[in-house]
């Protein structure tokens, strides 16, 4: 693999220079396809200026449908939209100066690499001269120096993508839009491009909405998430927010993999809380009326195993002590996923590789699985789906 | 089990190129006697002498091919039959590509009955079609009549037994061979290649001329091609409609061996009009292959 070369400021200088920055405003926005449940449903959301925003999401969450709203390739069914606070809504998607990079890249497969990306200038009946110059530097921002005679098939992936990138910035957009642009690419390529889109667009300040169903792609690239269920965000937060402070069991569940159990919080003592499966009590960062149901949730490595462990009930006043008996080890790498049968229940745990194999354990060991009580998520039971360990 | 299995496939290999070639041979000896053979005759045929009353002299002239080359009123019945084949390609060609493209487009169930009821005129015999055309654009006919009851017209317009007519005729005639052809060419149009198209900023218009309508270029090509053959080689149409004032390639070669006779020209006429029809697929070739 290619080694990530830096990006060479005086390269993006011709590009940035006409780069305008917008503010996206989504007020209430809808859109319903036939009968059923809304794709989009009463959306509210601003992107603010150069920041990058991935929209994180199951399929069928509404995520492109908000990217196509955005661009105007499809109309909403109510609401509005906003550009640098002017209501585009009703603008046809070729005024909108937003560019736009799809999921399978939509290069025009009759033109070759140079005409590709010149198209947009072309459509701004740029001069010759000028459009000719601005699709050397957009190339050479994307590392395709030279590439402008190349026809589109003789492309890979990677570059078929970089050269999407290069045609939609190259007409300097207010507004980057990238649905799933990295989902048709192999993971160690995945990865470098990762690197390189986010790169570029800090470089450019470019404000730009980035659609993606692979958390990890919206943890490492984005400013902010905005998870998204059923047409509506979850929950909108910078990544160690989503991830660290879940605003709801879904989103917990959907970023990252985690345990979870509903339990009752016990009369007399309000800060635990009795398992429904079992008769376990485990200690709650902080005290919930009595008899509320909870659904509790904890990431897989943030719990600790040891071998021998005494058999706590309620244990120390910061940890909470489970034993149980390691029933399925996955070696993955960096880590070893053990998966603990306990009283009724079943633990994920992770343990980085990097401790002394002597340590690590083996199907049937008898251990305790223990956690610190400020790692552990709370949630009402009210609306919660309760799911093993994911 | 597994051993015949392996036994099979390998014969199987062994045997797969001498097997297509037994395959092959019942259809390549039809080709034989249907097309190559005929042909080939038709060929040493147009260096026959021929003489007043029909008599065919076995012999070896290119009298035929000089005199039709130098003939000013055969010449402009080459020139008008490549005209005629033109024009009509051209208009199929504008009449059909929005049917075409609205059919393929179409997302319903009911699209694949509305391409069978495209493309049923051609269970029906072109002479029929003919003999409609003819009642819809004689004096008498349903437009002539129409247009004068509503006093558009005072005096009815010729669209039979003239040129007119038979480009109409034909036109809608080839309709649907255009529309079989350029729907099969459309697989190359990609929606999403439009939408970022459009939001690289191409209005309406110039995502259709830049980018549908190069996409298409290979159905379009194939169906000017199918069109343009047909056309410059129909008989039946121009004969009916043409009224016998209307001539084509297709009909002097008729009249040449049926009237006059005289079958070594009426052979060199018909290999001249094949030279062309070789010569629109050698273009057609061109034009594909430049596609790549």
């Amino acid at each position: 693999m290619r080694t990530l070369g830096a990006i060479r400021p005086v390269e993006l200088r011709y590009v940035k220079d006409g780069i305008r920055h917008g503010v996206v405003d989504l007020e209430c926005l809808t859109k319903q396809y036939g009968g059923e449940l809304p794709a989009v449903s009463g959306l509210t959301l601003r992107i603010e200026q150069g920041e990058l925003l991935a929209l994180l999401g199951p399929s069928g969450c509404g995520k492109t449908t908000t990217l196509r709203l955005i661009a105007g390739l499809v109309q909403p069914t109510a609401g509005r939209i906003k550009l640098d606070n002017v209501d585009i809504t009703d603008w046809p998607s070729h005024r909108r100066d937003m560019g736009v990079v799809f999921q399978n890249y939509a290069l025009f497969p009759h033109l070759d690499v140079g005409q590709n990306i010149a198209f947009g200038l072309e459509m701004r009946n740029a001069p010759r001269g000028d459009a000719k110059k601005r699709v050397a530097d957009a190339l050479s921002m994307v590392r395709l120096d030279g590439y402008e005679k190349r026809g589109i098939r003789e492309l890979s992936g990677g570059q078929q993508q970089r050269v999407a990138l290069a045609r939609a910035l190259v007409i300097r957009p207010k507004v980057l839009l990238l649905d799933e642009p990295l989902s048709n690419l192999d993971a160690a390529l995945r990865e470098e491009l990762r690197q390189e889109i986010r790169d570029i667009q800090q470089q450019l300040g470019i404000t730009t909405i980035f659609v993606t169903h692979d958390q990890s792609e919206a943890l490492s690239m984005a400013d902010r998430i905005g998870v998204m269920r059923r047409g509506r965000v979850a929950q909108v937060g910078s990544p160690s927010e989503i991830y660290e402070r879940p605003a709801d069991p879904f989103v917990a569940a959907f970023v990252g993999r985690i345990n979870s159990f509903t339990g009752t919080a016990q009369p007399g003592q309000p800060a635990v809380a009795k398992l429904d499966a079992g008769a376990t009590c485990i200690r709650l960062p902080r005290e919930y009326g009595p008899g509320q149901l909870l659904m509790m949730m904890i990431r897989p490595h943030r719990i600790d195993l040891r071998r021998n462990g005494e058999q706590h009930q309620c244990g120390g006043d910061d940890r909470n002590l489970i034993s149980g008996r390691i029933c399925k080890t996955v070696y993955v790498g960096d880590v070893v996923q053990y998966r603990v049968e306990t009283a009724g229940l079943e633990f994920l745990c992770e343990m980085s590789t990097r401790t002394d194999p002597a340590t690590r354990f083996a199907n049937g060991d008898e251990v305790t699985v223990e956690w610190d009580v400020n790692d552990l998520l709370v949630f009402d039971h009210g609306e919660a789906r309760s799911q093993g360990p994911s | 089990m597994s051993d015949v299995v392996a036994v099979e496939n390998t014969t199987a290999d062994r045997f797969r190129t001498p097997r297509l070639m037994t395959m092959l041979t019942p259809g390549v000896i039809i080709l034989l006697m249907s097309l190559v053979l005929p042909v080939a005759w038709l060929f040493r045929m147009s260096f026959n002498l021929s003489t007043e009353g029909g008599v065919i002299r076995e012999g070896f002239t290119l009298h035929h091919y000089a005199a039709f080359l130098t003939d000013g009123f055969r010449l402009g019945i080459a020139w008008n039959s490549l005209l005629l084949s033109s024009i009509v390609t051209l208009l199929t060609l504008v009449l059909t590509y929005p049917i075409a493209l609205f059919l393929y487009r179409w997302d319903s169930p009911w699209r694949n009955v509305l391409v069978v009821l495209t493309i049923s005129p051609l269970l029906v015999s072109s002479v029929v079609r003919t003999f409609g055309w003819m009642l819809m654009l004689g004096d008498n006919g349903w437009v002539n009549t129409g247009l004068r009851s509503l006093g558009i017209i005072a005096t009815p317009i010729r669209m039979t037994n003239n040129f007119t007519g038979v480009v109409i005729a034909l036109t809608e005639i080839l309709m649907p061979v255009m529309a079989l052809a350029l729907i099969a060419g459309f697989g190359r149009l990609d929606r999403t290649c439009e939408e970022a198209a459009a939001s690289l900023g191409a209005t309406p218009a110039r995502v259709f001329l830049r980018i549908i309508l190069p996409l298409s270029l290979r159905g379009v090509a194939l169906g000017c091609l199918l069109c343009f053959v047909q056309a410059v080689s129909s008989f039946i149409t121009p004969q009916l409609l043409g009224g016998g004032r209307v001539f084509l390639l297709a009909t002097e070669i008729y009249d040449t061996a049926m009237t006059t006779l005289n079958w070594p020209v009426s052979a060199a006429i018909s290999i001249l009009l094949l030279c062309v029809l070789v010569v629109a697929l050698v273009g057609y070739h061109r034009i594909t292959r430049s596609f790549e």
